[in-house]
């Protein structure tokens, strides 16, 4: 199954120009009603559009004030079922306050969202709009999915984001290479025992860093009136769809900030090389000197350091492993790579002789 | 270093020994499983960690097993948020609130079948007492929410927390939402051993259920005035909760627990230009049905009509016809006129208006400048109004579908109805507002409008009740 992408940016337009400065918003809502195309893709532009706009501020808590005076007023002339009887209440009331009639009908009115005015357009070309429906049509698709696989080439950083975030999501992967990239099953926790679409919202987060590699692939079970549809979606067969800036790589600790500076001094390092799979786990060592990977392993809870040494265990990569002294030491040694325990922080004179033959120069 | 070498990776238990661990809804088997474990239906191998998994609410029947079978084992399942809680006081119970109770004792699992009103708040709380755990109790609103809060901090002061949206404050007894918990029971869940789910029959829905499904809790108390559901998925309620531990009728409690009450069905008319719109809706509704031989029996017929408008422009049309006709006959303009005479016949009572839709109560709200209470409302607004609808300081209140369910909103005397569906259910809920015991008896008004179809709808919806 695929979803209907928007090709054409008129559509996209017309919502654009719904919300003109100075419209309340209940009648930019019915520019959009009236929209002459699909109300449900009319709506799905314009739920992207309002995320972008401006509203007239209120004080809500002034208002819910003014509305529970008036309130009150009519409940001492309890009922107020005519025209005349209701003016007189609401003139009782800004009387009382010190403002206006008309400020009081203002407040009544603009406790409601939609009574608002719209102060600051979209600021958004169509192109981009439509980036974003598509992405977010995309997205939508997944909320009914019970599991994702993605493919993505991309450098370390990149999928070391998706990895995060996926983590950060409560979900669960399994990894393997695949082409020139990694491909990822994802799922979650319950997926092992009961077939669900709890994660589906979350799966649908992840689409902006898979989307955001060189090339990427989606592929999802969707469960949708009781039946189970493919869908599937590649970078070379999508619609242009909305990419996620990458934050610039961050050093974990100073242990690893320090590294860096001390080595760049004298070989190229690379930070965050190419994402590399360990057993079933995606693994980016921090750095990479010619053929060389180097990985850090800090103080950390004993079920981070643990997972760590499983992953390091199994790895068949050139590695040089730099190790905290207070982890247990004897374990780390036997390691099937360079160990060099380091008190503090790692020092290049006792780390040179084994980059040494990996040095290119900076 | 620990002794015998061992390397601090394997963590704090034996590799070999059987430990049971909490993995976010789910139960994980590491070391030794033994052969009948494993051999359980609802236990599987999970090749992504190469461990034993089973959903959190088989976790009591595991340890039965094990526990039949001598193995030793670890259990780092539960972790509850305090090691014990007690009352500072105890409500006093109706006798049929200590019958309920005492047929949920019995196995500390199940439901309990009580009419609005009839104070299933109270055997509850008594039951948290009793048990003296750690409580999740799960209600449908937000306005439920702030209700269970107050009633539960008059029993346990300073023990109560809720967790929804903003507001996360976990306590010995947290209250939290249906929608909060979906996604929550991954991290609250073993943490309390009691969960209570107020109008459970929300509980089966696909996903609702989850947070029976996720949670270890091994008690669980279910309440509800009407348990049983149009798709049937109450059948699951025995396995997710329990079964109906007790159950007392709306006629049982009229009379004796609840105030007596008439209906009065007020009908109002279209304006010609409305009808002749709604025939012509009508036509293009009909036809279609017709023409392709649907009927509607049950809710999930109704599924049908709006999978098929997910692929034919025809069948669009027929929906898009049925949404109209709906909202001409729930935001009808003869309505809001209809409200007037009915607020002046009753000058002295309080009255509670129900609408199908928000933008007729937000109409109703601005004609009579009466408080609104819908989702439109900032929280502080609707918290306050109820405040002062309490207090008497207001005398009628229109409201969406907030205020179906469970809320307490003591002494309406008048209750009327503008639009809603043919549930009964929700009937009986909306009712139930005024029907708090009382010298007088309650007034429900029902406003249809004549010639179409919301005669039947309102015929549907009393069939049975009173």
């Amino acid at each position: 199954m695929a979803p209907r992408y928007l090709e054409e940016l008129w559509p996209a337009e017309y919502v654009l120009g719904a919300y003109r400065p100075g419209l309340r918003l209940a009648e930019a809502r019915a520019k959009v009603d009236d929209a002459p195309f699909e109300p449900k893709l009319a709506r799905g532009l314009a739920h992207i559009v309002e995320r972008s706009i401006g509203l007239e501020e209120v004080d809500r808590r002034r208002l819910t004030r003014i509305r529970l005076e008036v309130f009150r007023e009519a409940a001492k002339a309890h009922p107020v079922v005519d025209e005349g009887e209701r003016a007189r209440v609401v003139a009782a009331v800004a009387s009382r306050l010190k403002i206006s009639a008309e400020e009081v009908e203002a407040a009544l009115a603009k406790i409601h969202e939609d009574e608002l005015v719209i102060t600051r357009g979209p600021d958004m070309s169509a192109e981009e709009l439509a980036a974003l429906y598509n992405t977010s049509l995309v997205q939508t698709l997944l909320f009914r999915s019970r599991r994702m696989a993605a493919y993505v080439a991309a450098d370390g950083a990149r999928v070391k984001e998706l990895v995060r975030a996926l983590k950060g999501l409560g979900l669960m992967y399994v990894a393997e290479r695949a082409g020139g990239g990694i491909r990822l099953d994802i799922d979650g926790p319950v997926s092992a025992v009961k077939q669900t679409e709890r994660y589906g919202t979350r799966l649908a987060k992840l689409v902006p860093y898979v989307i955001s590699a060189d090339d990427w692939r989606i592929e999802a079970d969707i469960s949708l009136y009781g039946k189970i549809y493919k869908f599937a979606e590649a970078k070379s067969s999508a619609p242009k769809m909305a990419h996620r800036d990458v934050e610039p790589p961050q050093f974990d600790s100073t242990a690893e900030e320090e590294f860096y500076r001390n080595v760049s001094r004298v070989c190229a390092v690379q930070r965050e090389p190419e994402a590399l799979v360990v057993g079933n786990r995606v693994f980016i060592p921090d750095f990479k000197i010619g053929d060389l990977y180097v990985e850090i392993v800090g103080f950390w809870t004993p079920d981070y350091v643990a997972r760590k040494y499983e992953k390091l265990a199994a790895a068949k990569i050139p590695l040089l492993v730099l190790v905290d002294e207070r982890l247990a030491l004897a374990t780390w040694r036997s390691l099937p790579h360079y160990v060099v325990i380091y008190k503090e922080r790692p020092r290049l004179s006792d780390i040179f002789k084994y980059i040494k033959p990996y040095c290119r120069k900076a | 270093m620990r002794r015998g070498g061992s390397p601090i990776y394997i963590g704090s238990h034996n590799r070999n020994v059987l430990y049971l661990m909490w993995d976010r809804g789910t139960v994980v088997l590491s070391g030794d499983v033994p052969a009948q474990i494993r051999a359980l239906s609802f236990v599987k191998f999970d090749a992504r960690v190469g461990k034993y998994r089973a959903l959190g609410m088989y976790y009591y029947r595991i340890k039965a097993v094990l526990d039949s079978l001598g193995v030793k084992y670890e259990d780092g399942v539960l972790s509850p948020v305090c090691r014990s809680v007690e009352a500072a006081r105890r409500p006093s119970l109706r006798q049929y609130q200590e019958e309920a109770l005492r047929s949920w004792l019995r196995g500390r699992r199940g439901v309990v079948v009580m009419p609005t009103g009839a104070g299933k708040t109270y055997v509850a709380i008594e039951a948290i007492a009793r048990v003296g755990q750690p409580a999740l109790v799960v209600v449908p609103t937000i306005e439920l929410l702030r209700q269970w809060e107050r009633r539960l901090s008059e029993h346990f002061p300073g023990r109560v927390g809720v967790w929804y949206g903003e507001e996360k404050r976990e306590l010995c007894i947290t209250v939290t939402t249906y929608d909060s918990a979906y996604v929550a029971v991954e991290h609250l869940g073993n943490r309390y051993p009691l969960l209570v789910f107020d109008e459970v029959h929300h509980l089966p829905s696909e996903s609702y259920r989850q947070i029976a499904e996720l949670s270890p809790a091994p008690y669980r108390l279910g309440l509800t005035a009407t348990p049983e559901r149009a798709d049937d998925l109450h059948m699951l309620l025995p396995e997710l909760v329990g079964p109906v531990v007790y159950r007392m009728a709306v006629s049982e409690a009229a009379g004796r627990y609840l105030a007596e009450f008439d209906v009065e069905v007020v009908k109002v008319g279209l304006s010609e230009e409305e009808m002749a719109r709604y025939k012509e809706l009508e036509r293009v509704y009909r036809g279609y049905i017709r023409a392709r031989g649907l009927r509607f029996r049950s809710p999930s017929d109704f599924g049908r009509l709006v999978m098929l408008a997910g692929r034919s422009a025809e069948a669009r049309r027929a929906l898009e016809a049925w949404h109209e006709m709906r909202r001409m006959l729930f935001e009808s303009r003869s309505k809001v006129d209809a409200v007037a005479d009915i607020l002046r016949r009753h000058p002295d009572g309080k009255i509670l208006i129900f609408t199908e839709y928000t933008a007729l109560a937000r109409e109703v709200s601005r004609r009579y400048l009466i408080p609104e209470v819908t989702y439109d409302m900032p929280d502080q607004e609707r918290e306050l109004v109820m405040e002062m609808f309490r207090r008497g300081e207001v005398k009628a209140l229109v409201t969406g579908k907030v205020l179906d369910e469970g809320i307490d909103v003591p002494d309406v005397d008048v209750v009327v109805i503008l639009g809603g569906t043919s549930s009964s259910r929700q009937y009986v809920q909306r009712i139930g507002r005024a029907l708090r015991l009382k010298p007088h008896r309650a007034k429900i008004y029902e406003v249809v409008t004549a010639k179409t179809r919301e005669v039947d709808i309102s015929r549907r919806r009393r069939r049975g009740v009173g």
